[in-house]
């Protein structure tokens, strides 16, 4: 009998302040079994598929904006659109210029459901490409 | 023991512009910069205020009756009679004001902060700590006119002696070699860019560099109302959200003396402590992550318990939104108690044998247990809360300056010895216990009545204008709450009454990682993770 075998979405969390601790909570066993795939957080970026990121740019941040889009080069991206409403014109910080189509979380408090179909949607996404 | 009395005879004998005392029994005293090495010295080392909590800077531009460009305000603590002192030191644009780093190695970040925001002058050269080097635009000022920041050069790791003489006995630091880690590595995941230098084999040295969650948080405050502010702030840690959203809660009810009912006093204590025992267990779970045990997952489960609790009680999974000007939102709804002695009981089951398991593993015990912190580092880089308490230090603020009613509750506070990542694992393990202790008996106790103080009992708009009519003093204020992490508040200082004029936001990750260096030292790369996890730096606190 052959066994199946579950494919593994590894997400890395790039400067994610405000859901550091949300990304935790799709490792619980209340979520990590709800999708058809294995979820795995990395703190490599080099091994993630999907690289989450909050699309903020500060001023210091300027300097590592090449390196970034390195990082991005064959990833999916999953970016905080919505949540950056509020940075809009803000002097301190420019939003990130995300590429068409990059699935988006939305609202400033996400919930580990909104995670989820969002990563689903990243599988689904660089399992085309 | 010092008092007050004594220290206005010793005030005499010093040049001060004026002093008073405010509402909340603090004291605070008016200097010029030339008076103030003295000051800093008699408060350092005659009066016992061994910790400098907090330091703001504000641009006094547009107010009323003001002398001086800026006003510059050194938050002190005595940690024996837990009082708490401020001098306020008032400073023209081309004076230069005295660095105390000598007495408080902590204000080195502060002064470097202040100087980069408000361009204020100090007496030894000081360069950008969260905004690019070379910036000329110093946002905090009132008149603020930000253009293009300049880009920031990369992190240079510091040229190393070389052995004068080659014949002679290898010189120790000839074998030393720094390494960066950069922002995306997976040791600082995104928090700050860090260099360490190696022995080659365990570490002597380490520079932070942080900034880059910088968004000017204080200065987006200024522009919002009371109410406004009270959304934000609770985003400054989302694993502990009530904490913040309470303590800007407390500073208008303490400046405006509004007594909350104690159904809501005993409400708050109950959201503060769950905040608690879920950030506790988000630490715990990233120390066993970084050592990768598979135990991890069940700290994560326990905290999924505590969060649908929160969620049963307002509706999110952090408590974000629970708190009131006044009081709280939302009553504890019916069947609630019931639920948290089942997950109590089982939460508190479930982490004895987990810790079990973790005792008896010798990579768990191995790892944590390098990198000794003394008291006396402690106290000199301002640390609070379990690191603090880890080294031996009994200082909570629920117990030394109980707010609410928490000095009717019965737990104790556990403290370390020697300061290691063990410790401070031990000490967040024991706090679970206390804050379970302190839970079940606040609800078997719960006072009756409103959940609003009934002159506030009033919708947002009614709420709002409400406040706008209200005489707040226009004197410093501080009020700060023990959060998970260590002590978490906010210095604020208002002008008119709908608006902040400055707010300081006090976290207890910004000393953290100005202590990074000293938690690290003699420790190997491969404990660095773990030591950094149990440290419980949260990134946005940092940035401010």
């Amino acid at each position: 009998m052959s066994k199946k075998i579950i494919p593994v979405l590894k997400i890395y969390c790039l400067c994610q302040p405000l859901l550091m601790t949300e990304w935790r909570s799709i490792l619980s066993d209340k979520f990590a079994h709800s999708l058809p795939i294995n979820l795995e957080l990395t703190d490599d970026p080099s091994q993630a598929s999907v690289i989450a990121w909050d699309g903020m740019i500060s001023a210091k941040m300027q300097r590592l904006l090449p390196e970034i889009e390195h990082m991005l080069k064959g990833k999916t991206l999953l970016v905080m659109g919505e949540a950056q409403t509020l940075l809009k014109d803000h002097p301190f910080v420019r939003i990130f210029e995300a590429v068409e189509n990059a699935p988006q979380l939305t609202g400033w408090s996400v919930l580990p459901e909104e995670l989820l179909e969002s990563l689903m949607s990243c599988y689904q996404k660089s399992s085309h490409v | 023991m010092f008092s007050w009395k004594e220290f206005e005879n010793t005030k005499t004998v010093l040049s001060q512009v004026r002093s008073y005392q405010d509402q909340a029994g603090q004291h605070h005293v008016t200097i010029r910069p030339i008076d103030l090495q003295r000051w800093m010295e008699v408060a350092c080392e005659d009066l016992g205020f061994l910790m400098l909590v907090e330091m703001a800077g504000v641009d006094l531009t547009g107010v009323p009756h003001n002398t001086h460009r800026f006003e510059l305000t050194y938050h002190l603590l005595n940690m024996e009679t837990h009082q708490r002192f401020n001098i306020h030191v008032l400073v023209d644009e081309s004076e230069v004001v005295p660095s105390v780093v000598n007495f408080y190695p902590h204000a080195d970040w502060l002064e470097r902060e202040q100087h980069e925001a408000l361009g204020i002058q100090f007496s030894r050269p000081l360069h950008g700590l969260l905004l690019p080097h070379d910036q000329k635009f110093f946002p905090l000022r009132k008149n603020a006119q930000i253009k293009q920041w300049p880009v920031e050069k990369e992190l240079t790791a510091p040229q190393l002696r070389h052995n004068p003489n080659k014949s002679e006995a290898p010189f120790p630091e000839e074998s030393w070699q720094w390494k960066s880690f950069g922002l995306f590595s997976p040791l600082t995941r995104g928090d700050f860019e860090w260099m360490v230098c190696f022995d080659p084999v365990k570490v002597v040295d380490s520079k932070v560099n942080i900034g880059f969650a910088h968004q000017g948080f204080e200065k987006l405050l200024e522009s919002k109302d009371w109410l406004q502010v009270l959304q934000l702030v609770e985003k400054i840690n989302l694993g502990a959200a009530p904490n913040y959203g309470i303590a800007w809660s407390k500073t208008l009810e303490d400046l405006l003396r509004i007594k909350i009912p104690e159904r809501a006093q005993a409400i708050r204590i109950v959201a503060l402590e769950l905040a608690r025992i879920a950030e506790h267990l988000t630490v715990i779970h990233d120390m066993t992550f970084a050592l990768e045990m598979p135990e991890h997952r069940l700290f994560i489960n326990a905290r999924e318990k505590i969060y649908e609790l929160i969620e049963k009680y307002c509706g999110r999974r952090q408590g974000l939104g629970l708190t009131r000007i006044g009081g709280v939102k939302e009553d504890l709804p019916h069947g609630w108690i019931v639920e948290y002695q089942a997950i109590c009981e089982m939460i508190k089951k479930n982490l004895k044998a987990i810790h079990r398991s973790l005792f008896s593993q010798n990579k768990f015990r191995k790892n944590l247990g390098a990198g000794q912190v003394s008291a006396q580092t402690a106290l000199q880089w301002g640390i609070t809360g379990p690191a603090m308490r880890a080294c031996g230090l009994n200082f909570d603020l629920r117990k030394s300056q109980p707010f609410y009613f928490y000095q009717d509750i019965d737990f104790d506070i556990p403290v370390g010895i020697h300061g290691t990542a063990y410790d401070r694992y031990l000490i967040r393990l024991e706090e679970i216990y206390q804050s379970f202790r302190i839970i079940t008996q606040v609800i078997d106790n719960l006072p009756l009545g409103s959940i609003v103080s009934q002159e506030l009992d009033l919708d947002y708009t009614a709420l709002k204008d409400y406040l706008s009519h209200s005489e707040i003093p226009r004197t410093w204020h501080y009020t700060g709450l023990e959060s998970p992490n260590g002590e978490a508040g906010f210095l604020v200082k208002f002008n008119d009454s709908t608006t902040p004029y400055r707010v300081k936001i006090k976290t207890p990750s910004f000393p953290l990682v100005q202590a990074l260096p000293s938690f690290v030292l003699g420790l190997q790369e491969h404990q660095l993770k773990s030591c950094l996890a149990s440290l419980g730096i949260r990134r946005f606190e940092l940035d401010r």
